[in-house]
């Protein structure tokens, strides 16, 4: 077994807190003589894997609420449950082990036909969502709000064009019968993940999807705001630096 | 991956969606797609700009205009 070193979190070098110590409750929880970090470690938490479970260690409270919420709207295959452990003198959560994030796979590793995997479970997994949409008042960013950040945007370099545009579609929607053009109000309000990227998608040796993670700072948002994340799953960012490459 | 996988991917995207997706919504196929690309671009702005503001991020994390360029 590979013995390769593990980069320490950022959470553990913030909260004082020993690797050891978090090993030794890890391998209680999860009656495992050998407990192994994660390749990949959050800013706010140290995650170890042991045996069938993944233990998390945090410095705040995980938002059980809207963790709950995912999990009745997608059901368990796509969201873990999680259960709360302690809080003294940090927080500890479980959750079964579901394998690796997308980024640990090796993107050499990841083909064609595992993308294409990856990809029909997204568009499952935002339909889903869809079925649970809510109210346009019960926005978690008010109109204004988008406004406002939007003229903000109008003085970011060499996309001035691209943000005025989706100014101008912003506002109500006219029911004209030739009026194709789609405003922000035709979408359905859906929970949308906060950071749908590869390291909050866990995914089989297929590809397909065992797990997203990370609900904290979910919003209810017209559908669609977060398909960015659908980008790194198209290889997106190769694709810009190929791009560049090629001048 | 070059860009003909990577529209095959997207459209592959799409077909799956519109077999899952409320009946409503399908009922407004076009609109819904035209309105995603709306919410799409603000969301790649909020993700990236955040609610700190465009002085702030280019002071701190102009690299990623790269990444929103290529998502407008």
């Amino acid at each position: 077994m590979s013995t390769s070193p593990r980069p320490v979190s950022r959470f553990l070098s913030k909260s004082g807190i020993s690797k050891e110590e978090c090993d030794v409750i890890a391998k209680s929880l999860s009656s495992s003589v050998d407990v192994i970090p994660t390749a990949i470690q959050g800013a706010n938490s140290h995650t170890v894997g042991g045996g069938e479970l993944v233990v998390q260690f945090r410095s705040a409270k995980v938002d059980l609420r809207v963790h709950n919420k995912a999990m009745e709207i997608h059901g368990s295959a796509y969201v873990p449950p999680i259960t709360y452990v302690q809080s003294d003198p940090f927080y500890v959560y479980t959750s079964p082990y579901r394998g690796k994030s997308h980024s640990e796979h090796g993107i050499s590793n990841i083909t064609l036909s595992i993308r294409r995997n990856t990809i029909i479970d997204l568009a499952t997994f935002f339909a889903q969502g869809c079925h649970h949409s809510v109210g346009h008042d019960q926005m978690d960013l008010k109109l204004d709000i988008i406004e406002a950040f939007l003229q903000d945007c109008l003085n970011l370099p060499d996309v001035k064009r691209q943000v005025q545009n989706l100014l101008d579609n912003l506002g109500i929607s006219q029911s004209h019968k030739f009026n194709d053009v789609g405003k922000l109000d035709d979408l359905p309000v859906v929970l949308v993940h906060g950071d749908l990227g590869q390291l909050n998608i866990l995914t089989s040796d297929e590809g397909h999807i065992t797990g997203i993670l990370d609900w904290n700072g979910s919003q209810y948002l017209p559908f669609g705001w977060n398909l960015y994340g659908l980008e790194e799953f198209r290889d997106l960012a190769r694709w810009l630096g190929e791009s560049q490459g090629q001048g | 991956m070059n860009r003909k996988d990577r529209v095959e991917l997207e459209k592959v995207f799409w077909e799956k969606f519109w077999e899952n997706a409320p009946p409503e919504m399908s009922k407004k196929q076009q609109r819904i797609e035209a309105a995603v690309k709306i919410s799409k671009g603000i969301g790649v702005l909020w993700n990236n700009v955040g609610d700190e503001g465009v002085e702030r991020f280019l002071e701190n994390y102009s690299n990623f205009m790269i990444i929103i360029k290529g998502q407008l």
